[in-house]
């Protein structure tokens, strides 16, 4: 059964219980707090950002293997530590984003018959090219003589980011076409991750820069298939007839 | 460090105070912590949740000890919060999952290993191949929802490979009682032994229980309906090892001894100073609330503690891989199922298991869904095409 937005018994607003919530502001109480000091929450909150441990840490790189060349040069004062959790983050996002493309692979399939021809094409493609970037940053990481199975800190803290993709994609509640802007926000951080990484692998030396900026093609030719499916998607659920961004660009 | 079950006053009740920055102090690095020591939290976890548990019990059918068991339960609930939120927010609930089968795996080998009844060893056994099996199950999930390696919690200390098959592991419930220990000959590493497993059982079904709903997923929704079932069974089978004719004062001093254990094995085992000095802690405060126990005990039944309390603690639980003793147990006892409370040869379980197991799975089996095929790769499924 297709999952279409329609309007129905959403009980969340106040606008569906008026003479309850009328009962529940005929109160003094509710003025209590007016004038109340609020800020002693977020002064515990800064004193805890002052006091914490970090997340972690970034395992030693096991040698300094293929690269070491051009990244040797670049070492004296230079953190690489910095480049490798990156890297490590970037590795774990496109990791994540395969499974979240298999997710949404599942919902295109699915629905396929009221979806625009070549959708479940797109999806799938988009996922094996994920996949390829996984395995790209994978053989970076080891080619600097890092571990590519290790988690760095930003690696752990892209997957806490990525877990509300995840869920949204993951729920059969929610269909292909809503279920897109999880894609759409993902390609965007993508993009800009990787232009970040790029400008740090670029001033490290790093020798894969070209199969980087590759990647990074490839990234926004996924960012304007996913916008421009959602924008379309969106004009026929509202029965509109709207001229996309990329329809106006290629006039 | 020698401490004495029999005679050791710890720190008096009143001297045992927390406060609200204490308990909600610094989680740990799920990327920087030894295993063993989240392994370790885990289960002290589960053993302070047991313990308060049973004094609710315990409180329901004994007016004149009320007060004693409030005041020692009132401790016993800020020492386990002041233990589980040691865990960071950036460990999902599927990467703790992951955690606590780890718990189940090395605790029980352990155990088993350093149990003197044979009955309850292969019993220890048993279940560790159950365990051993949702933790392959649970690592397929990690690896192709979230696409994370279950091998950044486990640190290589344990295996990912199958164990005894999840869909095998649904019995009728007469078939996960077991037959009880005889309160009258078990040695006292035994009772806490099982005491020790029905903690960490408990406090695996209740966490299963609690994140489950939480996945949207409908496989990982699936799995854990079917495994919280099978801890579950775990406790049953574990709870069903201690004798009934023990008072439940005794069972009360045992409690309170476990807790003096495993927290002695932690002191013993801990690598991270900080954690070592939570354990030093609590230690000294069990000993308090063991003391109170055995004066009660002494006072209320007219039996000297001596007979449940030897003199000297046990050798401390053994925090280290099992790797070896596991890969043992599966390969001589991995087909051994049980009917009622004896293990037998395959092809002998009972008509109710065949059938309550034929119909649970009649309409699919999670754990074989998640898993077809799964092979555990450095670095996920997805690493090993580069």
């Amino acid at each position: 059964m297709k999952k279409t937005l329609s309007m129905g018994m959403n009980r969340t607003g106040i606008a569906m219980a008026p003479n309850l919530t009328e009962e529940m502001r005929n109160t003094e109480a509710l003025k209590v707090g007016e004038g109340t000091e609020t800020r002693a929450p977020h002064v515990l909150r800064m004193q805890k950002v002052r006091e914490a441990d970090p997340i972690g840490t970034i395992p030693l790189p096991l040698t300094l293997r293929g690269g070491a060349g051009a990244i040797g040069k670049r070492l004296s004062g230079q953190k690489l530590e910095i480049l490798l959790d990156k890297l490590g983050e970037r590795l774990a996002f496109e990791r994540t984003g395969t499974r979240l493309y298999e997710l949404m692979l599942n919902k295109a399939r699915s629905e396929e018959a009221d979806l625009p021809e070549g959708t479940v094409f797109l999806i799938e493609t988009i996922c094996q090219e994920e996949k390829r970037h996984f395995q790209l940053v994978a053989e970076i990481l080891i080619g600097l003589g890092a571990d590519p199975t290790s988690m760095t800190p930003s690696a752990d803290l892209t997957a806490v980011q990525s877990a509300g993709l995840l869920a949204v994609a993951a729920d059969p509640r929610v269909p292909f076409l809503p279920s897109l802007e999880v894609l759409r926000t993902a390609e965007l951080i993508d993009n800009d991750a990787w232009d970040s990484l790029i400008l740090l692998a670029e001033a490290f030396g790093v020798e894969q820069i070209e199969p980087m900026r590759a990647a990074k093609l490839t990234e926004e030719r996924h960012l304007r298939s996913i916008r421009n499916l959602a924008d379309n998607g969106l004009a026929v659920a509202a029965g509109l007839e709207l001229e996309t961004e990329h329809e106006k660009a290629v006039g | 460090m020698a401490i004495n079950l029999q005679t050791d006053k710890g720190v008096s009740l009143p001297n045992q105070k927390f406060t609200w920055k204490e308990l909600a102090g610094k989680p740990y690095s799920r990327l920087d912590i030894d295993a063993f020591s989240r392994v370790r939290i885990i289960l002290m976890n589960g053993i302070e949740s047991e313990s308060i548990r049973f004094s609710h019990i315990l409180a329901r059918l004994s007016r004149d000890i009320r007060i004693p068991l409030a005041e020692i339960r009132r401790c016993e609930q800020h020492q386990q919060t002041m233990v589980n939120w040691l865990n960071p927010a950036d460990q999902s609930p599927l990467e703790t999952t992951i955690g606590y089968e780890q718990v189940a795996i090395e605790v029980t080998a352990a155990l088993a290993q350093n149990e003197p009844d044979p009955y309850l060893a292969q019993t220890y056994r048993f279940g560790l191949l159950e365990d051993f099996d949702h933790m392959y199950r649970y690592s397929a999930l990690l690896d192709r929802l979230e696409g994370k390696d279950a091998n950044n919690i486990l640190q290589s200390y344990t295996d990912i490979l199958p164990g005894r098959p999840t869909k095998v592991e649904h019995r009728a419930p007469i078939d996960d009682l077991r037959q009880p220990y005889d309160r009258k000959h078990a040695e006292f590493i035994s009772r806490i032994n099982t005491l020790t497993l029905v903690a960490g059982e408990y406090q695996t079904h209740d966490y299963y229980m609690h994140v489950g709903p939480f996945f949207s997923d409908p496989v990982a929704r699936a799995l854990y309906a079917e495994i919280a079932s099978i801890e579950e069974q775990h406790v049953t089978q574990y709870e069903s090892l201690i004798d009934p004719s023990e008072s439940w004062l005794e069972q009360w001093l045992l409690h309170e001894a476990t807790e003096v254990y495993n927290y002695y094995s932690c002191v013993q085992t801990e690598t991270d100073p900080r954690l070592k000095a939570i354990w030093e802690r609590f230690l000294d405060y069990e000993l308090g609330h063991l003391a109170i126990a055995r004066e009660i005990f002494q006072n209320t039944e007219h039996r000297d503690a001596a007979e449940i309390l030897p003199d000297a603690m046990p050798e401390p639980i053994a925090y280290e891989s099992q790797r070896e003793f596991v890969r043992e147990t599966l390969r001589q006892e991995v087909g051994l199922p049980a009917n009622e409370t004896e293990y037998v040869q395959s092809g002998n379980e009972s008509v109710e298991t065949l059938a309550y197991r034929s119909h649970m799975n009649s309409e699919g089996s999670p754990s074989e869904m998640v898993s077809a095929g799964y092979v555990w790769k450095p670095g996920t499924e997805l690493a090993s095409a580069a």
